[in-house]
């Protein structure tokens, strides 16, 4: 009995003892906690995606406490964190325009076949470290590896045909995706736009057709339709401002490679309505 | 007061921890990324190292042999978020630099090592003495290593600018820790020998 009451005694008399001397510690260098940050900690998401462009939630909460950080950078929160957090900082809540990733590839194994075979490792960086920016006919488009479905949080992204594809309703907006393509053809669309040029090519017309058979070719056909000016043709390539856009649909009527995707059109898809009229 | 002195040299040269015993690599490698890392870093161990020797010096024959470590664990902790709470408070820049190492000092084995070997064995002044020889030993060795590793891979010392306009930025990476520590113990023996060999 007195094999283990004795030890258990000497451990509890020094745990006692240090325990108090912790306690007065404690008391002695006390730090002041500013409560805000652990509340807007519990506004965000908690997804930790770093879509903000800090190291994650906490991170981001006290940056707005103490660096005076935008408070409207939590996308996959949306509006609802935004509005909490003007709440605790004691200002005025901006709207938030939800965003959305969008692949800008269209070059499925049908479209753009490949120039040579890869037998690499299965990761789009390794791969587009090769001759050529990787084993696809066209040097911009997507190596379908997979490398943005790791980064993803809410597995929302899966290779349909060789192209990686993102399920809108899944995405949170956070970009997480978009920072790891190493062919940088993902982007972040306000959701409520449906329109999209779904190619990252800025090869000439020429060279385009002989690589991707749906490619822009940078014609300026969509330019011209355009009754607002929101896309313009730079390097071969259409971009749309979304700032400007209406989404009447009138570019991706007139696209004669169907690369402009209308999503609100009833036949979406590269089976465009000019070709149906 | 001879034997005290050699106490504490003992733990700065014969047998210093860092480039003779080689324990505590963890905080070596990982902080010394900066000159005032490296030297807060020793300083904390310093100071818990010393108070731990002490305490455990005094308990030494109230302690059973069997539950020591345990005994041991408890004291070194308790002096540890002590220091952990003080730094937060006074030295906040530095506490977030070091971050989760200042916890750590729980488990380095170099404090336990000499609660184990030293101060359960010797009398309080004695412990004391070695804690402090031990702990300047750590610093010392910290402050070489992080003072190299600062001048060649941010080009600074202590912050200030040395002028060099492109510095060797994988020095303050972890690969940096390791030749640092590496060259710096390889310097040492070449030295160790050549002196043996004039001996003989």
């Amino acid at each position: 009995m007195t094999a283990i009451l004795i030890p258990a005694l000497a451990i509890g008399a020094v745990g006692l003892v240090l325990g108090a001397l912790l306690a007065v510690a404690a008391k002695a260098f006390h730090v002041e906690v500013d409560e805000r940050i652990e509340k807007i900690t519990g506004c965000l998401s908690g997804a930790n995606c770093g879509g903000c462009g800090y190291v994650g939630c906490s991170a981001y909460a006290s940056a707005i406490v103490n660096d005076g950080a935008p408070i409207d950078k939590c996308s996959a929160g949306g509006q609802a964190a935004v509005n909490a957090i003007a709440e605790i900082m004691g200002v005025e809540a901006t709207a938030v325009e939800p965003v959305r990733a969008v692949v800008m590839c269209s070059g499925t194994h049908e479209n753009a076949p490949d120039s040579y075979d890869y037998y690499g490792i299965a990761d789009c960086l390794a791969a587009s470290k090769l001759q050529g920016g990787g084993h696809k006919s066209c040097s911009y488009g997507c190596l379908g590896y997979g490398k943005c479905i790791d980064a993803c949080s809410e597995g929302g992204i899966s290779i349909v045909d060789g192209v990686a594809t993102i399920d809108g309703s899944a995405c949170i907006g956070c970009g997480s995706c978009k920072n790891v393509c190493p062919k940088h053809i993902i982007e972040l669309v306000p959701k409520k736009y449906k329109i999209y040029v779904k190619c990252k090519s800025c090869d000439k017309g020429p060279a385009m057709k002989n690589k991707c058979s749906v490619g822009c070719i940078g014609c300026r056909l969509c330019e011209k339709a355009c009754p607002s000016g929101a896309i313009t043709v730079n390097n071969f390539l259409a971009s749309i401002d979304y700032a400007k856009c209406t989404q009447c649909g009138l570019c991706a009527e007139k696209c004669p490679r169907h690369i402009i995707v209308n999503e609100n059109a009833p036949a979406a898809g590269s089976e465009g309505p000019a070709e149906a009229v | 007061m001879s034997g005290l002195l050699k106490t504490f040299k003992n733990g700065i040269f014969d047998e210093n921890p860092t480039f003779v015993q080689l324990i505590g690599m963890c905080p070596t490698l990982a902080v010394t990324t900066s000159l005032a890392n490296g030297i807060g870093m020793g300083l904390s161990a310093t100071v818990v190292l010393t108070l731990s020797n002490v305490v455990i010096s005094l308990l030494r024959k109230l302690i059973p042999s069997k539950v020591r470590i345990a005994a041991y664990v408890a004291i070194i902790a308790t002096f540890v978020t002590v220091i952990d709470l003080m730094l937060q408070a006074f030295v906040p820049s530095l506490s977030e630099s070091l971050g989760i190492f200042i916890p750590l000092i729980v488990v380095n084995c170099i404090i336990l090592a000499r609660a184990e070997a030293f101060a359960s064995k010797n009398g309080v002044i004695k412990s004391a003495a070695d804690g402090l020889g031990m702990g300047l030993g750590f610093t010392i060795a910290l402050s070489l290593i992080s003072a190299i590793r600062e001048i060649l891979g941010a080009g600074t010392i202590l912050g200030f600018s040395v002028g060099i306009s492109t510095p060797a930025t994988v020095m303050i990476l972890p690969p940096g820790g390791f030749l640092t520590l590496g060259l710096i113990l390889g310097i040492m023996n070449v030295i160790k020998n050549r002196k043996g060999g004039k001996k003989s």
